[in-house]
Order: C-alpha cells, then structure tokens, then sequence
C-alpha cells in the first residue's frame, strides 16, 4: 500500500487548495512536529540533588565504583549517610575548563553548574585572572577554618590552590617526586645509586652504569629520563631549591642564578660526554616501555605515576626500587610536586554548604581514601592519615621497599608550589629556552661558559614574561 | 474569502518562514560571533566577565610577542613545505592513476583517497606510534636497513617534528587532491594530446603546454585552498604532540596559540586579535593572488 497523503484541503465550496510546496515538505513538517512534541514531553532523567564533574578515570571510579554488581561504592555511602543522591560526571579536562568559563559568564545557576568540580594544576591559573571579587571560584577560607581542615591539611599543598589569600579549592593530593630505577639492572652493573646525595653524584654513578652496559652489549641504554624540550625535569629542580618561576607577586625568578646553574647541569646530563639521559618515548604511557626494556631505567616518579607502571608494566614487579630526589645544595627539598588536582565550588553552586560537605567525604574522609588506595597510590593532603599503617607497609613492586613511608617523608618536606595566571606562560617561556639551552650544549659549550650562557637565555626570557605579565594584568 | 486570503498569506511568507530557520542560526553562530570577537580584540579581559578598552593595544603587544611571530613562523614553514610537496605528488599520483597504463585504478584511486576520510586526529594519533623514538615502525624499518639500531626522535625533536607534522599531513591530503587533479585530467581535451603528438610534441612539451594550461584552474585552486587550510591547523598537530604546542614550541601554529591564549590563558581579547590576525594575514596572500593573476580563474 502505497502512502498517500491528502494534502487537498477543502475550502467550503469555494476551492480546493494544496499545500502548494509539495507533499514531502509537508511530511516533513508533520514528521518534525511529532518528534518535537515526543521529545518534549518526554519523562526528563530525574536528576541527582548533588553533581560533581570530575576529568580523571581513576576519580570516577573511585567514587562511583566500576559497576560491579552488589558493589558499595563511595556516592551509595553519601546516599545513606545524608540521603542525598550524587551524580558524578567523567568529563574531559579542557570540555571543563570550556563549560566552567561559559558558567561563570553566565553567573546564574540554571541548572547546569555543578556542585563540585575538579580542576587540573596546569589550569587553574587562569580562573585566577580577573579581580579577586569575580573569580569563579567560591573562597573556601572561612569552610575549612570552621571544620578545622585548615589545620590538618598540608600547608603547601592549599597554597598551590590559592590566590591573594584566598584558597579556591581543597587537594586531592600531595604528588611528592620520587626517582625510580631498574635495581636489577643497576645491581647488574655494580653501581649503588642510593648512595648519591647530590645531583652531581648521581650524574656520576650514572655514567657508570652507561659505561657498563655500553661494555656488556647495550649501547643505547640510557640511565635517566631527560626532557630536551620540555622544562617539567627543571621545574622539578627548581622547586626542589625553593623557586617557583612566578610568585603570588607576579614576580619572575626563572633567572635566577641557580636556575642558571641547573638548566646547565641537565644540559650536560642530554648531551655531551657527560650524557645520561635521552627523551622518554612521546605519547601516552609510553614511558612504561622505555622502563619495561630497559632504554631508560630511571624514572621521576610522583605518586600518581606510581599507579601507571604498577598497572601498566607489571614485567618489572620486584626489579625496581625508590630514592629521594638528590638534591643540589644543603637546605633543598628532596622531593618537589608534579601534577596536581583540586575540587572546587562554583559560586553559583545551589547549596555551597551541601556541597563542602560532599566535598569533605570524597576528598578528606577516611573511608574516601581508603577506597581510592584501591585505584591508585596517591597520598592524600591530609597530615593524620599519613600515620595509617596501611603506608609502612612493604610493596612487593619496589622487592618489598616501603614507598608508602619514603613518599610521606617526602611529602613532609615538600616546598610550596604555586599557581598564577602567569605560571603556565612562563613555563611555555621555558619550554623554548630548554631547547635552547640544548643546542648550546651540542654546539659544544659547557662548565661556565655553558653557565653563563644559560644566564643570558634566561635573562632574556625572563624579560620576555615580565613583559607579558605587564601586559596581561587586569588589576593595577 | 478570509481563509483564501489567509493561504494567500501563506503561500506568500512561508518561503521566508522556511529559510528563517537558516538565517537566525546562521546569525547566532556566525555574524554575531564574528561581530563579537572583532570587538573583544580591542580589550584586555580576564574570562568572559571582565573587559577594559585598550584600543589597538592588543595588535601592538602582537608585533613585539616573540610567541606569535614563533607561530607564524612555524605556520609560514609548514605551508611551504606542505604544498611544495603536496602539489607535485598529489599531481603526479593523478597522472599516474590516469594512466590507462595502470591496472587496478579505481582500486589505487580509492586507496590513495581513503586516507582523507579517516580525519586528522586519528592520523596524528597513528603517525605518533609510527614514528616513535623507540619501538616506533620508521624506526624499526631504519634500523633494518643500517643494520643497527636507530633511535631518531622524530616527535620530540624540534626540527625533526615539523618535517613529522609534514608527513602525516601529506598521508592525509595527498590522495584528496589527486581527486580534484584527476577530474581536471579528465576534462582535458584528448584531441590536443593527439594534435600534440602529430606535431612532434614530446611528453614534457605535451605536459608543460596542454596538461598544465589545461588544469590550471584547479591548480590554482587547490592552491589557495591548501594555503587557507594550512594556515588554520590546529588538530593535527594538538593532538601529535600530546595536547601541546610540541617540542620546544615546534608545533606551535596561530591557531594553537590562539588556542593556548583563549581557553587556557583565559584572554579572550588577545586571542580574538590573534584571530583577526590571521584573517589578514590569509586575505593578505589571497590578494597577492589576485593582483599577480592568479585567481582569476579559480
């Protein structure tokens, strides 16, 4: 049967008249206005009375489980505790980065801002920018004094997530850095790594473990991750001396003479006789290769990366082990932070208070933590749970080494990092003069003469961000 | 009599009802965006909310911004090594694939084509494992034929990462525009050819005076296609480079740093001078285009 439809309208007496353009647009308007009117009557999905945005798997999957029959996961805890649903949203970083610039712009609350949302370190910057009364971000300092957090979580942790006094977001971790190596393959080559305090120390013992290997049929193997154009190696080294590249200030420190001195020192660590490192793999997790063969067999390990090589690279279970970092002159940190993330309260969040509270389980709770040990080995910034025996215990990863506990001494001796609107440009800044610093070395430069090179590269970058700042600043 | 005259109506304004659809999207999402963000490059802001005029200062800041001129830099090297290769091989592969010489040629047509519809996050995800450092399959295959290992950081090198950024926009675009040469082949007139032969003509001659005179519009057109579309690179090399502007910035173009300017330094205002920056710069060659003549057959 053919479908016919009669498009002739009968007018009285007087006259036919069609819908004059033609039978398919008009069964195309039927067919839209019938699916308009199901989608809009449709039953709406009932929504959660709390919302967080997260942008990690692993976070999600801590607080809503990995769907597991029967399972008991953290947001069905909440739900018995207060009564309260949780909807948690797995989005991507910079979709919500995008979706929380266009909620402040809108500063009203209809229905789509979330409760909570979690923020990565190499963006919370620029939620910073604009003057302090119209960051998006509500002020948590007088939440945390009340509920007495302020005191119990790491000092240097809620500086990170801080701006001109106010704290905007509660961690969700520490990222103390560690390095680790392939013990096997250093106990091989008869070089006790441990044993080196200082940075230069460590270049030596690794050069004698490439001397080994060099002699025993692996030329290409390199004992340290060096990055040749990126600064995340450097940054590390200048947070272990105390310098972060942009104060809260907006004053720039990339220049200072030590930076000089250590940017020379991981030149001369890429290239040159006294090379001992190579560029990791690019790409995601690919790093874990470069571990599992052995082309590089020292890592900078923060507690996050720690999870990856445990799931990823389980060949490598019982060969590695952990160390501080060597530090450079008496008085530096052997640790320093890479990465971080912290949850937040849109202003125009519904209830601020429900959503403290939320906060407070997910980030802070015993029983949080306890459940997020399940999925990765982050320490968490609250100073009373580092004492759980759950951290003295042996770690059959690193041959039965107590990481937990070299991790939270560390952590006890982390210096303070700090975000501004200006941090991620002056790393962008010293992206290009890393590689600069570089060529230098392969055009054969070192000692002072490399030194004071690396000076004047930072000398003018410096400038070059002190420029930027100047420009980009919204407030005298 | 009312209701004809109502139909009447109808039959007059449903057209414009129709198309209205149309032209209100085409003013929320185009013009007032455009609109928008010609005025948001004559202000300093910090997110959406807060604004202060600054007049031209944006364009000013732009001529002494080291990082913008790196981004040209870089977009400027990238079109030129881009189609400089892209045009002779996507050109010389349409030849090829017209050959009745060839067998299998609808089958190699697609084949070549096929690359174009995979998109480019997909290649750039794919060409980072190819080419990488260690494990990588360019690598591997070096390696074989040195007879040792090659560890070339094809990704992580400054330079070497353009030429990669080079190459997996060739694997992508090459058989598209050996699509549109291929048409143009086609249209050619065979009597010319023919003509051509009986003359004497060889087969350089043949191509020089027939075959180039003959595709010439989609020559050109593709040329200033291709100069358009590779000054506005973005994925490709966003997603090559792990979500980054590459190695020592290498892979840094004016719409990635428009990018990195906007949404994560939240400077909505020298970002949209970035932008207007670009328009000018891409009306700039089209119009050297046009007054050397060009374009006047595109």
């Amino acid at each position: 049967m053919s479908l016919r439809v009669s498009v002739t309208i009968a007018l009285g007496e007087e006259a036919d008249v069609s819908f004059h353009l033609g039978k398919p647009i008009l069964v195309m308007i039927v067919l839209a206005a019938i699916s308009g009117l199901i989608i809009a009557y449709r039953p709406a999905p009932k929504a959660a009375d709390l919302t967080v945005w997260v942008f990690a798997d692993s976070h999600a999957r801590t607080y809503r489980g990995d769907g597991t029959p029967g399972e008991h996961t953290l947001v069905d805890r909440y739900k018995e505790m207060t009564g309260q649903t949780v909807q948690v949203k797995l989005v991507n970083a910079q979709a919500i980065n995008l979706r929380m610039n266009a909620i402040f712009d809108r500063n009203t609350n209809d229905g789509e801002v979330p409760d909570l949302c979690e923020v990565e370190i190499g963006s919370v910057g620029r939620y910073f920018r604009p003057p302090l009364k119209d960051v998006g971000w509500l002020p948590l300092n007088d939440m945390l004094d009340k509920s007495g957090w302020r005191d119990k979580i790491i000092a240097s942790r809620l500086a990170t997530w801080s701006s001109r006094g106010k704290i905007f977001g509660i961690p969700h971790d520490v990222h103390p850095t560690s390095l680790v190596y392939r013990a096997d393959l250093f106990k091989e080559a008869n070089v006790d790594l441990e044993s080196a305090k200082t940075w230069p120390e460590f270049q030596q013992k690794c050069l004698q473990f490439q001397t080994y290997w060099r002699e025993h049929g692996h030329p290409n193997r390199r004992a340290i991750e060096v990055q040749t154009a990126s600064s995340d190696n450097l940054i590390i080294m200048m947070m272990q001396q105390h310098i972060n590249p942009v104060d809260d200030q907006n004053k720039v420190y990339i220049n200072d003479p030590r930076v000089a001195k250590t940017l020379a020192f991981c030149v001369e660590c890429a290239v040159g006789p006294n090379a001992i490192g190579a560029d990791i793999t690019p790409g995601p997790s690919m790093f874990m290769r470069d571990l599992a063969r052995g082309d590089i067999c020292v890592f900078f390990m923060p507690d996050w990366r720690n999870g990856y090589i445990k799931r990823g690279c389980p060949e490598v279970a019982g060969k590695m082990r952990m160390m501080p970092l060597p530090i450079f002159n008496p008085g530096d940190a052997r640790t320093a932070s890479w990465g971080g993330t912290m949850v937040g309260i849109p202003k125009m969040a519904k209830d601020p208070q429900a959503s403290f509270k939320l906060a407070e389980f997910l980030y802070l709770s015993k029983e949080a933590i306890a459940a997020r040990r399940k999925t990765d080995d982050i320490l968490p910034p609250v100073k009373a749970m580092w004492n759980d025996p759950e951290y003295q215990e042996p770690d059959p990863f690193y041959g039965g080494q107590r990481v937990g506990a070299l991790y939270v001494e560390l952590a006890r001796e982390l210096p303070p990092r700090l975000v501004t609107p200006f941090t991620s440009i002056a790393l962008a800044t010293l992206n290009r003069v890393v590689h600069d610093a570089m060529e230098l070395g392969k055009e054969g430069h070192s000692g002072i003469d490399l030194e004071q090179r690396c000076q004047k590269l930072l000398d003018e970058a410096a400038e070059d961000v002190h420029k930027r700042i100047e420009f980009g600043k919204l407030e005298g | 009599m009312m209701r004809a005259t109502l139909w009447k109506l109808q039959a007059r304004y449903s057209p414009y009802l129709f198309v209205s659809p149309f032209v209100i999207l085409f003013c929320t999402f185009l013009i007032y965006p455009l609109g928008r963000s010609f005025m948001l490059g004559f202000y300093k802001t910090a997110g959406p909310r807060n604004q202060l005029f600054i007049g031209f200062d944006n364009y000013k800041f732009l001529f002494q911004d080291v990082l913008f001129w790196v981004a040209v830099g870089n977009t400027t090297l990238y079109v030129i090594m881009f189609l400089s290769i892209q045009i002779p091989l996507s050109l010389g592969l349409a030849i090829l694939l017209n050959s009745t010489l060839v067998h299998a040629r609808s089958f190699f047509r697609f084949a070549f084509f096929s690359t174009h519809l995979v998109g480019q996050v997909f290649v750039a995800v794919m060409f980072a494992q190819i080419l990488s450092v260690r494990g990588g399959l360019v690598n591997g295959l070096l390696s074989l034929v040195v007879g040792h290992t090659v560890q070339i950081n094809w990704i992580g090198d400054p330079y070497l990462a353009r030429v990669s950024l080079v190459i997996a926009s060739l694997w992508l675009s090459v058989g598209f525009a050996m699509i549109y040469f291929l048409a143009a082949l086609q249209a050619v007139d065979q009597d010319l050819y023919e003509a051509a032969e009986v003359d004497g003509a060889g087969k350089w001659s043949r191509f020089i005076h027939i075959t180039i005179p003959g595709i010439k519009p989609v020559l050109l057109f593709m040329i200033l296609v291709g100069i358009i579309g590779a000054f506005q690179l973005f994925e490709l090399p966003w997603v090559l480079f792990q979500q980054s502007t590459g190695p020592a910035n290498a892979g840094l173009t004016i719409v990635s740093y428009l990018y990195v300017t906007a949404f994560q330094g939240g400077d909505l205002g020298y970002a949209s001078s970035i932008g207007w920056m670009l328009v000018l710069i891409v009306l700039m060659i089209v119009g050297t285009f046009r007054v050397f003549g060009f374009g006047r057959d595109v």
